[in-house]
């Protein structure tokens, strides 16, 4: 074969392309290519690529996994086996949705307003025009992938995979559907798993507030009578369905088993003795959540005692609230604490060191709130002893 | 042990963290109220019974109680994003169906993914991998670091210091990006990209360039244009081209090695030392001298040739993996043997070759010496061009190696004439001269006695002294350390036992110059 001249000076921009279209046109990156070379009898190599997110474009990070996956890939191919390098993208659920709602915010649209389908339509038409981006991008750090099995996590063999491993998994037991406490980010509407939720620790309050004893018959409040509890989050006084103390706390062993009201809502609830319950939190005696907290829900199930969201999906108060339904989760928090100062019912404010949950995406404060869910089971897969 | 553990991680320190969340792990709630994402196959129906379906349109009736399919209303949630992930390495290869692909490439060889994300994807990769095809999806899993910026922060468009990676494309090309990207990985670390870094790794893609220019232009006129490529010559290999030969060798073997260790950092720092350090600094300066060289028959001037075109093939095969485009076009421009196929990226990588330990040690003297007399003549101020006498005493083991590369070290040294002699009859030539010792040789280099060279001659001796002594002040505290002989493999404890006694001498030979 004949040599080629040389240019005097190398202009990569020359070359490069050239040479991709050349390898494209061999058909060399394919184990089964027309222009493979590669030895049956050895093992093969395999790698599956990361999928990017389809959300943007790709950066430097992407650049270099691509260069160091490729490096792998063409010394496997010159060493004769088998290569496979197969591509793909992502649909990147959560993320994808995060940019979109941004694009649709700056339109004055929303998902409310679009519904469902027409959202989705908006989706498909966004990641369209970033899989090209992004395809062409790899191209250029000259991925030698096998395009021919470009995959799509929402392609149809991704779906029936979905589909057949969750109905494989639900047969076996090691996917079911419960009534369990999520994480919730009212920015991004969803719950979240926990690797999503980022613990921040931030100093916060404690506040102290008179919760008043009724008569057990009557059911009118006795004068001048109460139990003050703790709580971070007062405005989950709306979804309160008791007060619990520890069984061993001589402070309270006259008051359990009798009932007190819960501010703003009015609700007749019990006060209940629970080991959990730490006797040197606040003032020993606490609120009793169950559907905004996982203490709470273990509390409120071994006692009976209801569990009630008082949230809508966008972090306002929803129409269990009372007088704040439709505030916001810390307009409400602020309104509630200054009511129950009028009232003389908030006794104390003390600062109080505490670990926040924050959506990794969003920032937001994640919010507690008890939904039915699909789950797997971990514990009897990945660490099963080996056979 | 257990079979999550059966893939390897590299680095391994994350062996640790992987196992403590496998351990410590909490069922996965993968519902999610999103819309973008694939929808759970249940459907309910008004009694409350589930039917979970794999049917693209969903069950005909309920599973319990047979209530048609139009009274069944399917769960609106989709699926956490990392459940679809997580079925990635085998619903890509066609799963659940028993495809050929499935077959042959599963499980995969190596999954490259950044550390960030171990817990979110790779654990549920082999989670789901165990639990559907009762095997772990990849051999080894390659964690890279992040790319941060040259101060060490990380990039984000808050910071305002992302990098656009077709930006330096564009301008350095993506050979030169890839080779400063692979440089800076280690498995784990984070790394911080300058533009020096992609600067340098472009030079590199240019020196290359040049090299390849020069050998295909200084080819022989005895040899044809467009000749396949020829084994050079063994009966006319002059000790320049063993060299170039043994250093083929040993690239191929630490490239061969740094890959099999995962360690593409080294691959590159190998490369990048034998093709600029050795092969263009000196192999392609060596044989230069040679191919000049009309008083030697054309068959010895062929073998060099055919030298340099064997180094630079194997040079641009192993480069090829971090730098494909160019390397791909240079070695289209070199001649090829009928097995080679059109193109690079499917040719056969280098095998293993036996080295030269004699001539490697022979030219590391040769080429200390060249770099001594240079240096002594760059301190004491005398222009690169000017020639100047030069003796040397030849050590006594040395073979015909020097005297046949003789007139390469007159050229490369700028020594004319070059006067070859014993030790005692150096102690007499050029009183007064430099004084150059490398290694086992030892020159003197002949000078007009100019005001000042005298005095800068005795400081760069002198520097040289201090360095000597420092060296082995610090490798005899090495030796006293009684762990390190204890503890040490023998070969290391010989290696600085050794690398002592030859400290001792050379503080020897240079105090004897700074008091002659």
């Amino acid at each position: 074969m004949a040599e080629r001249e040389l240019d005097k000076a190398y202009a990569p921009a020359d070359v490069e392309g050239v040479v991709y279209e050349r390898w494209m046109a061999a058909d060399v990156f394919a184990p089964d290519g027309a222009g493979s070379r590669a030895d049956g009898s050895k093992p093969p190599f395999v790698i599956i690529q990361p999928p990017p997110n389809v959300t943007g474009s790709l950066h430097l990070g992407h650049a270099q996994r691509t260069a160091v996956e490729d490096l792998m890939i063409r010394h496997a191919r010159m060493q004769g086996r088998p290569t496979l390098y197969l591509p793909g993208l992502d649909h990147a659920s959560i993320a994808a949705q995060f940019v979109l709602d941004g694009i649709l915010a700056k339109e004055g649209e929303s998902r409310a307003t679009l519904g469902r389908d027409r959202y989705l339509e908006r989706m498909r038409e966004f990641v369209e025009r970033t899989r090209g981006v992004i395809l062409g991008q790899q191209r250029r750090v000259g991925a030698s992938a096998d395009w021919g099995r470009l995959r799509f996590t929402m392609d149809e063999g991704s779906a029936r995979a979905v589909r057949h491993a969750f109905s494989r998994l639900y047969r076996d037991g090691l996917a079911y559907r419960t009534e369990a406490l999520i994480n919730w980010c009212p920015t991004c509407r969803t719950s979240l798993s926990d690797l999503e939720v980022i613990a921040t620790p931030t100093t916060g309050s404690i506040w102290l507030i008179r919760y008043h004893l009724i008569n057990g018959a009557k059911g009118s409040p006795k004068p001048g009578e109460w139990i003050t509890v703790a709580t971070t989050r007062p405005e989950t006084i709306l979804g309160d369905t008791g007060v619990a103390v520890h069984p061993d706390d001589e402070r309270y062993s006259a008051l359990i088993g009798q009932r007190v009201s819960i501010p703003f809502v009015e609700r007749d609830v019990p006060i209940v003795a629970d080991h959990v319950v730490d006797r040197a939190f606040g003032t020993g005696a606490v609120k009793v959540t169950p559907a905004h907290d996982a203490t709470d829900l273990d509390i409120g199930r071994r006692h009976g005692l209801a569990s009630i969201d008082v949230m809508n999906d966008d972090g306002t108060i929803n129409d269990q609230g009372a007088a704040y339904a439709g505030l916001d989760r810390f307009a409400a928090r602020t309104r509630i604490l200054e009511d129950l100062a009028a009232a003389g019912d908030l006794e104390a404010e003390r600062s109080h060191d505490l670990v926040l949950g924050r959506c990794q995406r969003s920032d937001d404060i994640v919010e507690p709130r008890l939904k039915t869910q699909s789950s797997f089971e971990r514990r009897r897969s990945p660490t099963e002893p080996s056979p | 042990m257990t079979r999550a553990h059966q893939t390897r991680i590299l680095p391994e320190r994350f062996e640790k963290t992987w196992e403590h969340w496998l351990t410590g792990i909490r069922d996965w709630n993968v519902s999610r109220q999103l819309w973008w994402g694939h929808r759970i196959p249940a459907w309910y129906c008004p009694d409350g019974h589930i039917t979970v379906s794999e049917l693209q349109g969903g069950p005909a009736a309920c599973g319990a109680c047979g209530r048609p399919a139009a009274d069944l209303r399917q769960d609106p949630d989709i699926f956490d994003t990392w459940f679809s992930s997580g079925l990635w390495p085998f619903s890509t290869l066609g799963w659940p169906d028993a495809t050929s692909d499935l077959a042959r490439y599963y499980p995969g060889s190596v999954m490259e993914t950044g550390y960030d994300i171990i817990f979110f994807w790779v654990a549920r990769m082999v989670m789901l991998g165990l639990a559907l095809l009762d095997e772990t999806p990849f051999e080894t899993v390659y964690l890279s670091g992040l790319i941060r910026d040259p101060y060490g922060k990380k990039m984000s468009k808050t910071t305002g210091n992302v990098v656009d990676p077709l930006e330096i494309i564009d301008t350095t090309g993506a050979d030169a990006l890839r080779f400063a990207l692979i440089h800076g990985a280690t498995p784990g670390l984070d790394q911080k990209l300058s533009t020096a870094r992609i600067e340098n790794a472009r030079n590199f893609a240019n020196k290359l360039w040049n090299a390849t220019r020069f050998v295909l232009g200084s080819r022989p006129a005895s040899i044809r244009a467009g000749s396949p490529r020829r084994d050079p010559d063994a009966a006319h290999l002059g000790p320049a081209e063993r060299w170039i030969r043994s250093r083929r060798a040993a690239t191929i073997e630490a490239v061969d090695r740094a890959i099999g260790d995962f360690q593409f950092a080294e691959m590159t720092r190998a490369l990048y030392q034998a093709i600029w350090s050795e092969f263009c600094d000196w192999g392609l300066e060596l044989a230069k001298v040679r191919l000049a060289d009309t008083s030697l028959p054309e068959a010895a001037r062929e073998a060099t040739w055919w030298t340099l075109v064997e180094a630079l093939d194997a040079y641009l095969r192993l480069l090829h993996p971090v730098m494909p485009f160019v390397t791909e076009e240079l070695w289209g421009a070199l001649p090829r043997v009928d097995d080679d196929p059109d193109l690079l990226i499917v040719a056969d990588w280098p095998a293993a070759e036996e080295r030269d330990p004699a001539i490697e040690a022979e030219l590391d003297a040769v080429i200390e010496l060249v770099g001594g007399i240079r240096n002594a003549r760059a301190e004491a101020g005398i222009p690169a061009a000017s020639w100047l006498p030069v003796h040397v005493a030849e050590p006594m083991a040395s073979g015909p190696t020097f005297q046949l590369l003789h007139p390469a070290i007159e050229r490369l040294s700028r020594s004319r004439p070059l006067v070859i002699g014993t030790r005692s009859e150096l102690a007499t030539a050029a009183p007064g001269g430099l004084v150059v010792i490398a290694g086992d040789l030892e020159a003197r280099i002949e000078i007009r006695q100019d005001a000042g060279v005298p005095e800068r001659d005795k400081a760069r001796l002198e520097k040289e002294l201090a360095e000597a002594e420092g060296f082995l002040a610090a490798a005899n505290a090495r030796l006293a350390n009684v762990e390190f002989v204890a503890k040490a493999p023998p070969a290391v404890v010989a290696g600085a036992t050794a690398r002592a006694a030859e400290l001792i001498e050379l503080v020897a030979r240079l105090r004897a110059r700074l008091e002659a």
